[in-house]
């Protein structure tokens, strides 16, 4: 009997979540397909597909900025993972005076506004002449994901332990054959927790690259949010949708791409 | 012929980071000398904690030394990495790499030395079959019993037919009863494929059966070298006699006809040797070589009871505290004038004995060891 009436709550909670996780979207999409939709009106006047029309046209620059945001997307997963491995290794694994410091220093953007960090950072780059540039974007979208990949990796790391490798030295395993071999394995989990922060994150930057790329590099949140922010909210709304799809299949491309090695391998 | 030769090994480091009195965590290995067969079956026991995982581990080239120096061949591998040395090691776990099957486990380390792909498979199967796990090669690790992913660690190992073969205490994560397969299993591959074998346990059994010398260590130090049954019949120290299951262990002087402990006393033959002087030490008693005789009234016993005072006849009285009755054994508990006694014997008696009966306990003054103990200086 109690059985029965907890699982009646959970399903209950099931539920609720639910519906409020989808609900904006039902929103959304009725908006985007909407043409005048009034306070008080329950429903709009008439539907249209002007909104999603004017998205898809060629004019807009809707497939330009996706794959820019892609592009920046994965080039700052790629690096953070660069450089998330062996901090990850280090902070993980081993004990070495002023680690506490270094740990702080690394997980600081989480806790420190990226938009601080960012002011010193276009002074910096004007210097170097990265502003208004791809790469430029690029750097900065590091700053506010990097913390979250190598939170990832270093658990993973810490999970790992040595005698994983040390069995692989003892069966004649090299350093680079040991890490893609052995440990590699073992840290996709982490690896896959760490980039879909990564890409979610670096996807939604909008002030950093307004910022950084100054009106020249434009992803996808650069052209969305002035529809948002008073335009024509029928294309806002249709502009959500496309980002929250495109997020989404970023999200399983990379899962299934990380996975595919090791897709129907069992890690305990 | 000599395979591999430790020389002067000197190893220190704080066990615990954290604590403050660092004196009592630093730990040392030293190792003046120690030399293994070619194709022997060499063990290192003792307690835990006494360093013997640490030693393996040196020789592996896992664990970085201070001083000393590993041979193996003649050839001076100190300095080589562990990956580097072709000598390969079995874990406390199996260690399996869960994301290959174990086919792709065995043929790992053949993998890494470059061997090529039929050549690797024709092994995996040829090992596999010895370790008893036909048909198994395309199993994860996951599908397997904890025996069975021992023994795929075991035929992991050997496939990458090492110079030297180390054990680190491979049997202690599973159930008795599989322990004594894995020994027998591991005596047959040790005389397929003849690998110099270094073996860690604390287990006494595992270093009756399967060794071929042993080192006793302890608090970083080898303390005897020597077969099985030469530590077991002539144990260096009390702590070696402990070590090897001798529970009748005492201390006191041995003068020219008897020994005089705390406690207890035990008639002995002429030591002439002695030439009147007394020693101090210990005697060890095995307890298979004492035999109960129960004290009834009748005329025999009491014809031996009178004996006991004789010269050459070798017995005692005690009171019996504890019986055990094992596989047709009996295990004994014997009070004597305070001192507690084991005896293990055949089970002669037609009667259950009972507690608190008083006993006739006849030893065989030959089997009895002497320990000096030496005054450290």
């Amino acid at each position: 009997m109690k059985d029965k009436t907890t699982n009646g709550v959970i399903l209950i909670g099931i539920i609720f979540i639910a519906l409020i996780s989808i609900l904006p979207f039902v929103f959304l999409s009725i908006l985007s397909f909407s043409q005048g939709w009034a306070w008080p009106k329950i429903l709009p006047n008439s539907l249209s597909l002007g909104a999603w029309k004017y998205v898809f046209a060629p004019t807009s620059g809707t497939i330009n900025a996706i794959f820019t945001s892609l592009k920046v997307a994965i080039v700052v997963t790629i690096i953070n993972l660069v450089l998330a491995i062996p901090a990850g290794d280090a902070l993980g694994r081993y004990k070495f005076k002023g680690k506490k410091i270094i740990e702080a220093i690394l997980l600081m953007p989480i806790i420190i506004p990226p938009i601080i960090i960012m002011m010193g950072m276009h002074k910096t780059f004007i210097v170097f002449n990265l502003t208004e540039s791809t790469l430029g974007v690029i750097l900065c979208h590091i700053v506010p994901t990097l913390p979250y990949m190598i939170r990832a990796v270093t658990i993973s790391y810490n999970q790992l332990g040595f005698k994983w490798e040390e069995q692989g030295k003892m069966l004649g395993a090299g350093k680079i054959d040991r890490f893609f071999n052995i440990v590699f394995p073992f840290l996709i989990p982490g690896i896959v927790a760490g980039s879909s922060l990564s890409i979610v994150i670096s996807l939604s930057q909008y002030i950093i690259t307004v910022l950084m790329g100054g009106g020249q590099v434009v992803t996808l949140p650069m052209i969305m949010f002035p529809f948002i922010n008073g335009g024509n909210q029928g294309i806002g709304a249709a502009y959500s949708i496309l980002f929250a799809l495109i997020a989404v299949i970023a999200l399983i491309a990379m899962d299934l791409l990380l996975k595919r090695y090791y897709n129907d391998r069992k890690i305990n | 012929m000599t395979k591999l030769c430790l020389e002067g090994i000197e190893k220190s480091y704080i066990k615990n980071n954290s604590s403050k009195n660092k004196s009592e965590d630093d730990f040392r290995i030293q190792i003046d000398e120690l030399l293994i067969n070619e194709g022997e079956f060499f063990g290192i026991v003792g307690p835990s904690g006494c360093g013997k995982t640490t030693l393996l581990k040196i020789v592996a080239g896992l664990q970085e030394i201070n001083k000393g120096e590993v041979i193996i061949d003649g050839n001076n591998i100190t300095k080589i990495s562990a990956e580097n040395r072709n000598i390969s090691m079995v874990f406390q776990q199996p260690l399996l790499f869960p994301h290959m099957t174990v086919e792709e486990n065995v043929t790992f380390g053949l993998k890494m030395k470059k061997i090529d792909k039929t050549e690797r498979k024709k092994r995996a199967k040829q090992i596999l079959e010895s370790v008893g796990l036909n048909g198994y090669l395309y199993r994860y690790p996951s599908e397997l019993s904890g025996g069975q992913k021992q023994r795929v660690a075991i035929a992991r190992a050997i496939a990458y037919k090492p110079e030297v073969l180390l054990m680190d205490e491979p049997f202690s994560s599973l159930d008795p009863a599989l322990r004594e397969d894995m020994r027998n299993l591991i005596l047959k591959l040790h005389s397929k494929y003849k690998m110099t074998t270094i073996f860690v346990t604390h287990d006494r059994e595992d270093a009756f059966t399967l060794f071929d010398r042993m080192a006793i260590m302890r608090g970083g130090e080898i303390l005897q070298i020597g077969s099985p049954k030469e530590i077991y019949e002539n144990p260096l120290t009390k702590y070696i006699a402990g070590f090897m299951g001798y529970k009748n262990i005492f201390q006191g002087h041995i003068n020219v006809n008897e020994f005089v402990g705390k406690n207890v006393k035990f008639k002995l033959p002429n030591q002439n040797y002695l030439k009147n002087k007394s020693i101090y030490g210990y005697i060890v008693i095995p307890s298979e070589s004492l035999e109960v005789n129960l004290v009834e009234k009748n005329n025999q016993n009491i014809k031996k009871m009178h004996q006991i005072e004789s010269k050459d006849y070798y017995a005692f009285l005690g009171i019996l505290e504890e019986v055990n009755y094992n596989q047709g054994l009996l295990y004994l508990k014997i009070k004597y004038n305070s001192e507690e006694i084991f005896i293990t014997q055949k089970n002669k008696f037609s009667e259950d004995l009972k507690i608190g009966q008083n006993i006739l306990v006849e030893y065989m003054p030959e089997k009895i060891h002497f320990i000096e103990k030496k005054v450290r200086g």
